[in-house]
């Protein structure tokens, strides 16, 4: 049987996380760094309610960017992301069984869940758990959350976040990323190449860091200036904090680009970082505060 | 009473490898611990364990909780009894009090005389009942190095989650709970060998149940289960597996099952440097390296797989791709760093931080070369200004390059690497190289004395800006790593020998040069350096350097800045109290100490002058004697450190000093009498208390004397 091609993949395993009664959703129309910032992730883990949901998130990394010339480093690669709020008792042995769906024999393999505590300091968000490694490789980020937006989650809920170019290579057999069969007749490469180039070119050579910095700021005055507005007690004065966090997701993307242009020390990263959890994790809080009422 | 055997298996989703062995052991403890405290007697208890699971075996645990037998004292017998014999109201009393008849009660004799006791009896418990209302708590109440819940906030909180519990008393279920689940008398195959669930009956069927289910309990066996395939495999590939103890340890906590299997790598990159392809093999992929007799490294790995067989060698192919990407991603990093001379690297250091309060790597490059450069010359260090200068300037220029930013542990290490492949001097070279060493205190010192003392003033430079900063170290709380890296000066000034002032070297110059040229804001934390240096100097002497305390401490008490004389000193001391006793010195000693400080006279400032001609008795002129031969004799072994040859005749002087404090009033009426016997014992004060203070030496009875 010939292996699955990265298409496949995503159909597979959007097919079997359907069977586990989760709701397939699509991408984010926002420039992200990882699935967890797809707002279906960032707000469905607050608060009470169960909630199951699984979709395939591109995340970009702009600092990972090779021109498309190195065959593993992406500056957009493609997770499939899946929250199950609360854990099922058997979580584990769910998310191996969806390896098997991929034509994994798990008995020739070598699984191991090995400790990586993760987090993402721009959401306010931590969790703790394993990289999933198989023969080597890892295939997995497994994290029972515990926080997100700096507000302690009851019930948890548990993140399984696939690696969709090192599964689809490692089941192709393949070393570069870029020689996978796409489906529909086309390569990896021939699809997303050129797109790694310029992205490359952008982010490294031509991105103008004062602009973005500046990008940055009229974004982020947006969402502190929404966040102030008085609350007079009507529903017309709420906060809109579905579009205050998409501009936090801006944000966040502009500081990963400018990070990948070295625009700034250690420290000013660090106060950066800062700046967008403050907002991230107000948002939250008003998210919650609406959604508790 | 019959024993029992004891089962307990608290099933986890995958505890992280580096706290399984303590946990283990510490659940153990807990159990030991609870056993004792509850009078429940056992024979033995186990520790056993795999990443999915903490085991404690018991065997010939006692049925039941040993009684507690008591004997109550009642009314006095004059009370309790009335002229007949017959008891009192008041021993009827006691006696129900007591839970025991009348007939029962016992007449004993006290200090205070005679009275009624009653003897009373706690029935211990059945241990299954005591087991079943407290293991469940003293699961949960394990010390943790960190804790998650998982399923609600008010629920459980574990390392991980908990899965299953298998709970046996002779085979029977201890019914208990954690958080929500129930125990039960299942365990569970190898996650892949063996995934189901396994009935269990007892121990035995139970140590049956995880070998058949593919998991091996014990990890001592597992370790030997790796470390015997490590060697079968290094033989058939003529080569030794470089050892590696952390990483061994790490998979013998990683894997229920662990079967080393062999990979090999294209030999083309083997012109890679071994240190950055050991690093990428251990750290990135947790492989064994491989080297020939020569210390050649070979082409090939071991993994460690979590099943018993790679039949069709797909797990190793996958392994071997894995490292080949990341062997390419060394490759390229190292052609394309290697292009850039580290040299006009330097400008890229102005633009990475060293710490957020202390500036960049550009301005602590700048305050090394002073550092060093002062150092050299205070202290006469002789080593050759031109290549001290050159390192100082290239040592951490690695840190723009690619590989450092991918393998930070090998900073340093690439530096030199590049510096060789770009044609510095070897001298140059290595001393980069071994820049950062030592990085504990088992770690080797640098090579040459250019490279300790480029370690030196590295080191010290982040310790001094660290405190001045604000960052001094509190209880567990070091962030920055500050005591070992006091532990890596004290270990180079030693084992270089490098005799230099510490608290010259630390309060003066350090602080000053940090002000001048960092611009930090100086807290004044930086006053109490010396004082933490010397607590380490005190750890270095004794833990590493085995001297025993007393004699460390009656050197440091000699405020000797020089730490290799404080060696010198904590040496000579221990080997001649081998053969002399210092037990009445000591004790002289200390009475001097408080003669002294009861006067109020500041020892160090105070002239001393003793009139030969006012010293009337002769003991006190043979002390007298002997202190002014000891200071002639003593002026050139000081100076070459022979601090033996002083401590045999300070030993020798013991008859003397007994003589004069028996004879001899200190406090004597006359005032210049006293005042001149203060003087002697002053003199011969700061003459002691150069080599050593033997107030803090405690008598031995054994010493020979």
């Amino acid at each position: 049987m010939a292996p699955l091609n990265f298409q496949d993949v995503i159909l597979k395993l959007s097919h079997f996380w359907a069977e586990q009664h989760c709701v397939i959703q699509q991408p984010y129309d926002i420039e992200v760094g990882a699935g967890t910032m797809h707002p279906e992730t960032f707000f469905r883990v607050l608060g009470p309610q169960p909630y199951r949901v699984a979709y395939v998130q591109p995340s970009r990394r702009p600092a990972d960017g090779r021109y498309g010339i190195n065959p593993n480093r992406l500056e957009k690669h493609t997770q499939f992301q899946v929250i199950l709020k609360p854990p099922p008792e058997d979580v584990q042995t769910v998310y191996l069984r969806s390896l098997e769906k991929l034509g994994i024999r798990l008995r020739e393999h070598d699984i191991k869940f090995e400790e990586d505590n993760w987090e993402a300091p721009t959401l306010g968000a931590w969790g703790m758990g394993w990289q999933v490694m198989l023969d080597g490789l890892e295939i997995t980020q497994f994290t029972y959350f515990q926080q997100c937006g700096g507000v302690d989650l009851n019930p948890p809920s548990v993140e399984i976040t696939y690696g969709l170019e090192r599964i689809a290579a490692f089941l192709a057999n393949v070393d570069s990323v870029f020689e996978l069969e796409w489906g529909g007749g086309k390569s990896y490469g021939d699809i997303r190449r050129e797109a790694e180039k310029q992205f490359s070119i952008y982010n490294f050579e031509l991105a103008d860091v004062k602009a973005l910095f500046e990008l940055f700021r009229i974004y982020e005055s947006e969402v502190s200036r929404l966040l102030k507005r008085p609350a007079e007690g009507s529903a017309e004065t709420s906060i809109p904090v579905l579009q205050l966090y998409d501009f936090c997701l801006k944000c966040s993307h502009l500081f990963n680009v400018l990070d990948a242009r070295g625009a700034f020390s250690v420290s000013e990263r660090v106060s950066l970082i800062g700046r967008i959890r403050d907002l991230t994790c107000q948002v939250a809080q008003h998210y919650l505060e609406e959604h508790t009422v | 009473m019959n024993p029992l055997s004891f089962l307990l298996e608290v099933g986890c989703e995958e505890i992280p490898a580096r706290y399984l062995q303590d946990l283990s052991w510490r659940l153990k403890d807990s159990l030991g611990s609870f056993l004792m405290e509850n009078r429940i007697g056992f024979e033995s208890l186990e520790a056993l364990n795999s990443p999915r699971r903490l085991i404690v075996v018991g065997k010939g645990i006692a049925e039941r909780q040993e009684d507690i037998r008591e004997e109550k004292i009642g009314p006095p017998k004059k009370v309790a009894f009335d002229p007949q014999g017959g008891p009192t109201a008041a021993a009827l009393s006691f006696a129900e009090r007591s839970g025991c008849r009348p007939a029962d009660l016992k007449v004993v004799t006290t200090p205070k005389g005679e009275y009624v006791a009653a003897q009373t009896v706690q029935k211990g418990d059945l241990t299954r009942r005591v087991l079943e209302a407290s293991l469940g708590s003293l699961i949960l109440t394990l010390p943790l190095p960190r804790s998650m819940y998982w399923r609600d906030q008010t629920g459980a909180r574990f390392i991980r989650p908990i899965r299953w519990i298998c709970a046996l008393l002779n085979g029977k279920v201890l019914r208990f709970k954690v958080d929500a689940l129930a125990t039960g008398n299942v365990t569970f195959g190898h996650r892949i060998l063996a995934p189901r669930k396994i009935p269990v009956s007892g121990v035995d069927s139970y140590l049956k149940a995880a070998r058949r289910g593919g998991v091996i309990l014990d990890p001592e066996a597992r370790r030997r289960r790796i470390v015997e395939a490590l060697a079968e495999h290094g033989k058939a590939l003529r080569a030794a597996v470089v050892e590696d103890q952390d990483l061994l340890d790490t998979h013998v906590s990683l894997s229920e099952f662990p079967t080393p299997v062999v990979g090999k790598f294209n030999p083309s990159f083997l012109r890679l440097p071994k240190e950055i392809l050991i690093t990428v093999m251990r750290d990135h992929q947790k492989y064994f390296a491989l080297e020939d007799g020569k210390g050649n490294l070979a082409a090939h790995f071991i993994a460690v797989m979590d099943n018993d067989s790679d039949r069709k060698g797909l797990i190793r192919r996958s392994h071997e791709r894995v490292l080949r990407a990341r062997f390419s991603d060394a490759e390229f990093f190292w052609e394309t760093d290697v292009k850039v001379k580290l040299e006009d690297r330097s400008g890229q250091l102005s633009k990475i931080v060293f710490q957020e309060k202390l500036g960049t790597y550009a301005e602590k490059t700048q305050r090394i070369g002073d550092l060093a450069n002062w150092l050299n010359d205070h202290f006469k260090l002789g080593v050759p200004a031109g290549s001290l200068e050159r390192v100082c300037r290239l040592c951490k220029c690695d840190l723009s390059t690619q590989m450092v930013r991918e393998f930070p542990e090998l900073q340093g290490i690439v530096g030199g690497l590049y510096a060789r492949a770009q044609g510095e001097a070897p001298e140059v070279t290595d001393a980069i190289y071994d820049h950062y060493r030592p990085l504990t205190l088992e770690d080797e010192v640098p090579r040459s004395a250019l490279g300790a003392l480029v370690s030196l003033a590295d080191k010290l430079d982040t310790i001094v800006g660290a405190f001045s900063a604000g960052y001094r170290p509190t209880g567990s709380k070091d962030p920055l790593g500050l005591r070992r890296l006091a532990h890596g000066i004290l270990k180079v000034i030693l084992e270089k020998s490098f005799s230099m002032d510490l608290e010259e070297m630390l309060s003066k110059w350090s602080v000053e040069i940090y002000d001048r040229k960092g611009g930090v804001e100086l807290l004044k934390d930086a006053v109490d350096l010396p004082a933490f240096f010397r607590e380490h100097t005190e750890f270095v002497l004794t833990q590493k350097m085995g001297i025993p305390r007393e004699e460390v401490r009656a050197a440091l008490a000699t405020n000797d800045r020089d730490v290799c004389n404080v060696r010198r000193k904590a040496q000579a001391l221990h080997a001649v109290r081998q053969r002399e006793s210092f037990d009445s010195l000591a004790a002289s000693f200390k009475r001097i100490k408080n003669i002294i400080r009861k006067s109020g006279v500041d020892f160090e400032a105070a002239t001393a002058e003793v009139e030969v001609e006012s010293l009337v008795q002769d003991e006190e002129r043979a002390l007298y004697e002997a202190l002014d031969h000891l200071k002639r004799e003593a002026a050139p072994f000081k100076k070459s450190g022979k601090y033996e040859a002083i401590l045999e005749r300070i030993a020798g002087m013991r008859g003397q000093i007994d003589s004069f404090f028996e004879k001899v009033m200190v406090n004597a009426e006359d005032e210049s009498l006293r005042r001149n016997r203060f003087n002697l014992l002053l003199n011969l004060y700061r003459e002691f208390i150069q080599i050593a203070d033997f107030a803090e030496l405690q008598a031995v009875s054994n010493t020979p004397s």
